[in-house]
This record gives C-alpha cells, sequence and structure tokens, in this order.
C-alpha cells in the first residue's frame, strides 16, 4: 500500500501545477456552459441545448485538445526532462497530464451542464429535453446527453492525443479530431442523403452511421433515437468510453514503452 | 487537485444562482404561448323544465397544448383564459346565466351536436361541475395553475350559456335573412324554447333550425388562452445550492490539511482573530 501511497501523491501533485497554468481555459469554458444551460432552463429553451451540445462539443474539444498537446511540446521542447528530473517517471508524468487535460475538464464539463439543471429542475435529468407532445420520435434526457457529451469529449481527446504523443506532431492529433467530429458525420451525412435517394428510405440509409458509434455518442444519440433505427443506450455510451479508456491505455502504455524525452 | 475540484463545482453552482436571481427580478409572469381553441366538439341545446334554452359547448382536448407546461421548482406555469362575444351579436340582456369552465375528465368527451333532453344535460352540467378545474363569467378572466397531476386527464373548456325564457331568434344575432332558410315552420321572431321543443319530439325542420342555430352561437363565443411563466423559488433551490456549497468547502478543507502552505491568507486570518482576542 505504501509503494502507491508515494506515485499517487507525485502524480496529484504534477496534476496540481499543470492545473495552476491550464485550468484557467476549463474555467472559462465550464462559466460559459453554466450560463447557456442555466438560462435555458430559466427561459425555458431547453431545446437549444440539443443543439449546442451537438454543435458546441465540437469547439470545446478543440479547446480542450489544444491544452492537452502542450506535453507534446514539452516532449519536443525539453521541458519535460525538467520535471522527470524530480523524480516523476514518465508514467507518472503522462498520467499526470491525462488527469488535468482529460479527466478534469471532463469532469468540468459534466459539472456545468448537469449542476444548473440538479439545482434548478431535477426532473429534467430523466425528462425528455424537448416536450415531447410536438416530438413523434424518442428524445434523450438531459442525462443521457450530458453523459453523451463527457463521453465524447473524453473518447476523442485521448484518442487524438494518443496519436499525436505516438507521432510527436500536435497536426495529426488536430487533424485526427477534425475527422472524428468533422469530416466523417459531414461525409456520412453526404452518403446517407445519397443512399436515401437510392433506396428511398432514409432510415434504413442512416445505418452507415454505425461507423460513428465507437467515437461520438453525442450524434449517434441523437441519429439513433428513432424507433425504427434505435440503439440501445448503453451500446451508445459504453462502446465509445471502453474506446476512451483504450486510447488513454495507449498513452500510458505509449509512455511506459517507447517515450523518449 | 481537491481545490480544482471545488472551484469546477462551485462555478456552475455561482452561475446557477445568479440565473435564478436574474430570473426573479425580470418580469416574474411572462407569457409563452397561447393556446389555440378553435371551435367546439360538443354542441348540445336543451330546455329547462322552466322553458330556459341551454345551450352547453365542449371545446377539444386542450392537454396537448399544456402538457409541456408543468410546475417545477423553478418556476409555475398559469393558463389565463377569458370569453368574449361581438357587439351586435348576442343580446348580453338575454342571457340568464354564463359560465365558462375549465374541466378535467378521465374519459374522453365524445363529438356531439343535437338538441338533448335536460335530464341528460343536467347530468352532464353536474360532471362539469363536479371535475371543475377553474371558473368564470362573462367579459372576466380565470385562470389555473399548470400542476403535473391535470396530464393524468383530458381537459376541456365548457361553457354554459342559459338563455330567459321568451329569448327569439334575433335575439341571438341571427338575422332576418338567415332566419328565412328555416323554411316556413319558423321565423326570426320564434322562441328558441319552441324550436327545441320541437326538435326534442322529433321534428326535422326544428333539427335543421337549432343545428343553424348552435353553430351561430358557438361562432360568437370566443375563448381566449394563454399560458402565463411565473418565477416560483422553492426553498428546496435555496437547499440544493448550499449542500454544494458545503461540498466544495469540504473539497477545501481536504485541500488545506493536504498542502497548507497554499492557503496562507487562512494563518494571516488566524492571525487576526488571536491579536483581536
Amino acid at each position: 500500500m505504501k509503494s502507491f501511497r508515494e506515485p499517487v501523491k507525485r502524480v496529484f501533485l504534477q496534476t496540481t501545477f499543470i492545473l495552476s497554468m491550464k485550468a484557467k481555459v476549463v474555467y472559462v469554458l465550464a462559466i460559459l456552459i453554466s450560463i447557456f444551460i442555466s438560462l435555458s432552463i430559466v427561459y425555458r429553451i431547453q431545446a437549444f441545448i440539443a443543439v449546442f451540445m451537438l454543435t458546441g462539443i465540437v469547439l470545446i474539444e478543440f479547446v480542450l485538445l489544444s491544452i492537452a498537446n502542450t506535453i507534446i511540446d514539452e516532449l519536443r521542447g525539453g521541458e519535460a526532462q525538467v520535471y522527470l528530473a524530480t523524480g516523476l517517471s514518465r508514467l507518472e508524468y503522462v498520467i499526470a497530464w491525462i488527469m488535468a487535460s482529460i479527466v478534469y475538464p471532463t469532469i468540468a464539463l459534466l459539472f456545468s451542464l448537469l449542476i444548473p439543471v440538479i439545482v434548478m429542475e431535477p426532473d429534467l435529468l430523466f425528462k425528455p429535453i424537448v416536450p415531447t407532445s410536438y416530438v413523434s420520435r424518442y428524445v434523450p434526457t438531459m442525462l443521457s446527453y450530458a453523459l453523451a457529451v463527457s463521453i465524447q469529449v473524453l473518447n476523442n481527446v485521448s484518442l487524438s492525443l494518443a496519436l499525436g504523443l505516438a507521432t510527436r506532431r500536435k497536426s495529426l492529433s488536430i487533424l485526427l479530431l477534425a475527422v472524428i467530429t468533422i469530416l466523417l458525420p459531414v461525409l456520412l451525412s453526404i452518403l446517407i442523403a445519397m443512399f436515401s435517394v437510392y433506396y428511398y428510405d432514409y432510415v434504413e440509409a442512416t445505418k452507415v452511421y454505425y461507423i460513428l458509434i465507437p467515437f461520438t455518442p453525442i450524434y449517434t444519440r441523437t441519429i439513433f433515437s428513432d424507433p425504427r433505427n434505435y440503439v440501445p443506450e448503453y451500446i451508445i455510451f459504453t462502446i465509445p468510453f471502453a474506446v476512451a479508456l483504450i486510447g488513454i491505455a495507449l498513452i500510458m502504455y505509449y509512455a511506459e514503452s517507447s517515450m523518449e524525452v | 487537485m481537491f481545490k480544482y475540484l471545488a472551484i469546477i463545482l462551485l462555478i456552475p453552482l455561482i452561475v446557477t444562482s445568479g440565473a435564478v436571481v436574474i430570473a426573479i427580478i425580470s418580469n416574474p409572469e411572462t407569457p409563452v404561448d397561447d393556446v389555440p381553441v378553435y371551435g367546439y366538439i360538443y354542441e348540445v341545446s336543451t330546455l329547462k323544465p322552466d322553458g330556459s334554452p341551454v345551450f352547453l359547448f365542449i371545446t377539444e382536448n386542450i392537454d396537448p397544448y399544456i402538457i409541456s407546461y408543468n410546475t417545477t421548482d423553478v418556476y409555475e406555469y398559469i393558463c389565463r383564459f377569458g370569453l368574449t362575444i361581438p357587439t351586435g351579436t348576442i343580446s348580453q340582456n338575454k342571457i340568464e346565466s354564463f359560465k365558462v369552465v375549465v374541466f378535467k375528465s378521465s374519459t374522453p368527451i365524445l363529438r356531439e351536436t343535437r338538441s338533448l333532453s335536460w335530464d341528460i344535460v343536467s347530468k352532464m352540467i353536474q360532471y362539469i361541475e363536479a371535475n371543475k378545474i377553474a371558473e368564470t363569467g362573462l367579459s372576466h378572466r380565470g385562470s389555473f395553475t399548470i400542476l403535473d397531476k391535470l396530464f393524468q386527464n383530458n381537459i376541456y373548456v365548457a361553457v354554459i350559456v342559459e338563455f330567459k325564457p321568451d329569448t327569439r331568434v334575433n335575439d341571438i344575432g341571427i338575422g332576418f335573412y338567415y332566419g328565412s332558410r328555416f323554411g316556413h315552420a319558423f321565423s326570426t321572431n320564434t322562441r328558441i324554447s319552441e324550436i327545441i321543443e320541437l326538435d326534442l319530439n322529433g321534428d326535422y325542420s326544428a333539427s335543421q333550425a337549432m343545428s343553424w342555430i348552435r353553430s351561430n352561437i358557438a361562432s360568437y363565443l370566443n375563448i381566449n388562452m394563454s399560458v402565463f411563466m411565473k418565477m416560483r423559488i422553492s426553498p428546496a433551490i435555496v437547499l440544493r445550492i448550499i449542500t454544494g456549497v458545503l461540498i466544495a468547502i469540504v473539497l477545501l478543507y481536504i485541500d488545506y490539511r493536504w498542502r497548507p502552505e497554499e492557503y496562507q491568507f487562512v494563518e494571516g486570518i488566524k492571525k487576526f482573530f488571536k491579536r483581536s482576542k
């Protein structure tokens, strides 16, 4: 037990150190999201929450990845050596970065999405965020949306960072994120449009979006909510969460086996 | 680390508190939506034992229009309703009594347009009165708060109009031209009670005339219904905010115990109190 305590303490200290430099960006994001969510509830425009989550999430992910990518600068610039000289192992150093740049912002995102709802209208957690009388198809609940957003951030940022670290190129990590969050959904939407014209069945054509299930729960949650192409929530959440964990494991494996400082 | 967790817990709490305060200060009762109440599915005429013609109109189920507005911890939705009659239509001094009632019904009200005996209509009126949610008279506005429990029922608006026994066709705004369509049996000067009586006895002409009269009266009874939002701050909201702040304080305390050197100001406060003693 004692053997674990020292490394954990070192990771915590390093995480705190990183956060002392990077947390301000996360605060700004948390403030903006909280303002948006709380005012949406007060002025009863929850439908905008869904729109915001579908589009705003992309911007948030790029901001968070730019924070996470600082580790690549540190590795290339040699600053990492300074930290490692203090007795920090490579794995601890990388875990601290994962905690500060992926896990902490995800928690912040989850808090800023859920706390205004829990405080002001807890019922909304388990109710569709758009009034159901006007919408024929199944509408996800606020809790479901918040979980989808958080898992997507965890997934996309960790995978992109894994690629960035493995290649030591920030541009590649940004490119991967752009492919997952922008290019792939847009291309698939065009494909769906083409297939739906060809097959005369839009719902059948949306099955092309299965490709995105491991990466973008917020999109797939929205796409596969029609009773005719319904995919259960546990699949939509667990697969990307597992992929996120694989991404984090890859980063840690890279740190342990082949990271050069 | 715990300090940063406390901060991201406090940020949404502070923002939410601010949003609640803003919502209280700014317009506490804002119009949200109009409930479209067009026409009636139930149009029935009858004759009271004292000879007064009575008309009962019931709208379609308005529940689908208000179901999305149910009271929460932060706000409540109020439905305000009233009824206007255009001038030059129904002669108001011929109205014996007038009621607009919002009522709930566990079973749906079926479509009906004909004259019925007083026994049946009076039972219907009793049912409406027993399930009343809110009521108003002519040129007044009634209101009711939209609550969750309403949605287990169908919600209807009923208009119950009782005319004086001597009310004639032209007293309810039906002019000579339209009256002439009634055929040879009736004129605009005919008492409505007479036509209803004939209708109840199975006279086809009277039945046609009453159908025309009912639809005319119904077209004059314009129900206005709007949903308003009103802020409602329950102690539970304050309690939840306090709980959140307490959790944040606990996290800060853990962080303070772990790294007291980060909290120099606490030592300063301690010294200040020691000095003042």
